[in-house]
């Protein structure tokens, strides 16, 4: 999760799903609705370097505090991303071990 | 002889629940001359359960337990407990328990045990049997009446672990409807260790009555606007982040399940790439919106990794209930043994079951702390994403509860482990007891503490 946060900001291009969604000749895996929304996105980030914002000036821009339920400072790992993080990802498996299981296994 | 069957737990109303509608308690008789096995015969209902008489004659009698509930036209049978006993010779001996039928309501054979000779869900004194239930199954009328669910439907497609899920009612009370979820991996173990995740009044719990018409209430299936149903809650804890493989694999199934829902969008289960560990963004006003609450738990790997059983309350706003009562080990392990006796999901010989590890996010730290200070002896660990009420109300919440600043030390006295998640160095007064970690384990850990920062260092994270 950790990896990933910033990746469709950033690094859209590379995302072999976003491939799935937008390239895909296959009508089974065509969701118009999904189509225009991530067409969408692609556009306001090309907006963005079209205004000359650099990668981390998008992502700085995007992780604003307003997002942050309880408003304060850290907003590129807020209170519900914790939830859902990791600290140990997977290169091979391309998993990550969420904390909750980093937990119960310390638990035993 | 007399014998009687009666409740064993005054804070279960067990023979008047609005579950438990239909009682046939009947015993079988067998005497040592005749060798044959006279017709089942009711026993009579009293007040407070149900006498039988037993002939002078009698060696061996079953005793058959059946409870069920009425929906409409359609019955569920919740309760079948069948158990055998010796009845010794001597009027004044008592029962002897010979073995039970371990299986599903609806098996009309099931698995005899032997080992241990008494059904766990009894408790014999002298000619008295207790019935000792806490929780029922009710898989088949829940699922009859929110099986249809987008998130249901959804979940089960995205499930990436071999796991059961059965849905269980509390009969003394709130939280009424419990998921639990069986890892295969655990299945077939002796040791079995619950955890309990006890979510927030404001994200995952639903608002329903402690009734049949609270079960029937629609926000367990359907999902509107902010307020996650209870299946959301439960697709979103389970279902594993999907890898790009499983991305693609399962890309065309369900992109046709979303294609047969109806409703607004936003109450939908969302497309598939949501269900991935990479963050999606909304476009609104002009904005890039993170979706943060779209990236799943993905719990079902952690418990199948670690041989965990899950247990996920459907919380009725933040009423703690039963959650927050003594007894909540004894209570934990009776919903473990009645899913034990009353199917095959859990199918080892015989079962040993740990003390439950409890576990919070934000808000519910009221509840969770609460409970672990009643039932301090009995917890097994403690999982705190980052909790409130740890040491200081914030305003509006609920003034008779505990502070975990109360019950960690306590626990950590007694070697149990605490686990805490999230922004603690920057907020160590809101998320660790009085301030300190001392003997707590952090996570993220102090080697990838950065992880939560901005920027990343080069090498990623």
């Amino acid at each position: 999760m950790v990896k990933y946060r910033y990746s469709r900001l950033v690094d859209g291009p590379h995302d072999t799903a976003l491939d799935q969604i937008l390239g895909s000749g296959d009508p089974a895996t065509v969701d118009q609705a999904t189509v225009n929304r991530e067409l969408k996105v692609d556009e306001m980030i090309a907006g963005f370097r079209r205004a000359g914002l650099s990668d981390d000036a998008i992502i700085r821009r995007v992780f604003s505090a307003e997002y942050e339920p309880d408003n304060r400072p850290g907003a590129y790992y807020p209170h519900n991303l914790i939830l859902v993080g990791g600290q140990t990802f997977d290169s091979t498996s391309k998993r990550y071990r969420g904390f909750f299981h980093t937990a119960l296994a310390a638990i035993g | 002889m007399q014998i009687r069957v009666s409740n064993a737990n005054r804070a279960v109303p067990l023979f008047k629940h609005f579950l438990l509608t239909r009682w046939h308690v009947t015993i079988e008789q067998r005497t040592a001359a005749s060798g044959g096995t006279a017709p089942a015969e009711p026993m009579t209902q009293t007040n407070d359960g149900f006498t039988g008489m037993v002939d002078d004659s009698t060696r061996w009698l079953r005793l058959a337990v059946r409870a069920s509930c009425v929906v409409g036209s359609a019955t569920y049978e919740l309760i079948h407990i069948k158990q055998d006993f010796n009845v010794p010779p001597r009027a004044d001996t008592t029962l002897e328990p010979l073995g039970w039928k371990k299986g599903a309501p609806s098996d009309p054979i099931g698995l005899y045990k032997g080992i241990p000779n008494l059904h766990p869900l009894l408790a014999l004194n002298g000619n008295n049997v207790t019935l000792d239930i806490h929780f029922v199954d009710v898989t088949d009328l829940y699922l009859d009446l929110h099986g249809r669910s987008p998130w249901f439907l959804a979940m089960n497609v995205l499930r990436g672990t071999d796991r059961t899920i059965r849905i269980m009612a509390s009969l003394g009370g709130h939280p009424l409807i419990w998921y639990v979820t069986v890892p295969a991996s655990c299945a077939g173990i002796p040791k079995v260790k619950p955890a309990v995740l006890v979510m927030p009044a404001d994200y995952g719990a639903i608002f329903y009555d402690n009734s049949l018409p609270g079960i029937r209430t629609s926000t367990h299936g359907k999902s509107a606007g902010s307020l996650q149903s209870g299946l959301e809650t439960l697709c979103w804890t389970l279902t594993e982040p999907l890898t790009d493989e499983r991305y693609n694999a399962l890309l065309p199934r369900y992109v046709a399940l979303r294609k047969t829902f109806s409703g607004p969008a936003d109450d939908l289960p969302q497309p598939l790439h949501h269900f991935r560990g990479v963050l999606t963004y909304q476009p609104s006003s002009g904005k890039l919106v993170p979706q943060y609450w779209d990236v799943p738990m993905g719990v079902e790997r952690a418990i199948h990794d670690e041989k965990y059983i899950l247990m996920l309350p459907v919380m009725n706003g933040g009423e703690g209930g039963v959650l927050i009562q003594p007894g909540l080990r004894k209570r934990i392990s009776n919903a473990i043994n009645f899913l034990y006796s009353h199917g095959t999901t859990l199918h080892y010989e015989s079962i040993d079951i740990g003390k439950p590890v409890l576990s919070t996010f934000s808000q519910s730290g009221d509840n969770v702390f609460t409970s672990a200070d009643r039932n301090r002896d009995d917890i097994g660990g403690l999982v705190l994403f980052e909790p409130q009420y740890m040491n200081e109300h914030l305003p509006g919440e609920d003034r008779n509860l505990t502070f975990g600043k109360a019950v960690v030390p306590e626990l950590l006295r007694r070697s149990v482990k605490v686990v805490v998640v999230g922004r603690y160095r920057e907020r160590p007064r809101k998320y660790l007891p009085d301030g300190q970690a001392d003997g707590i384990l952090t996570l993220p850990d102090a080697a990838n503490y950065h992880l939560l920062a901005y920027p990343l260092p080069t090498s990623g994270g």
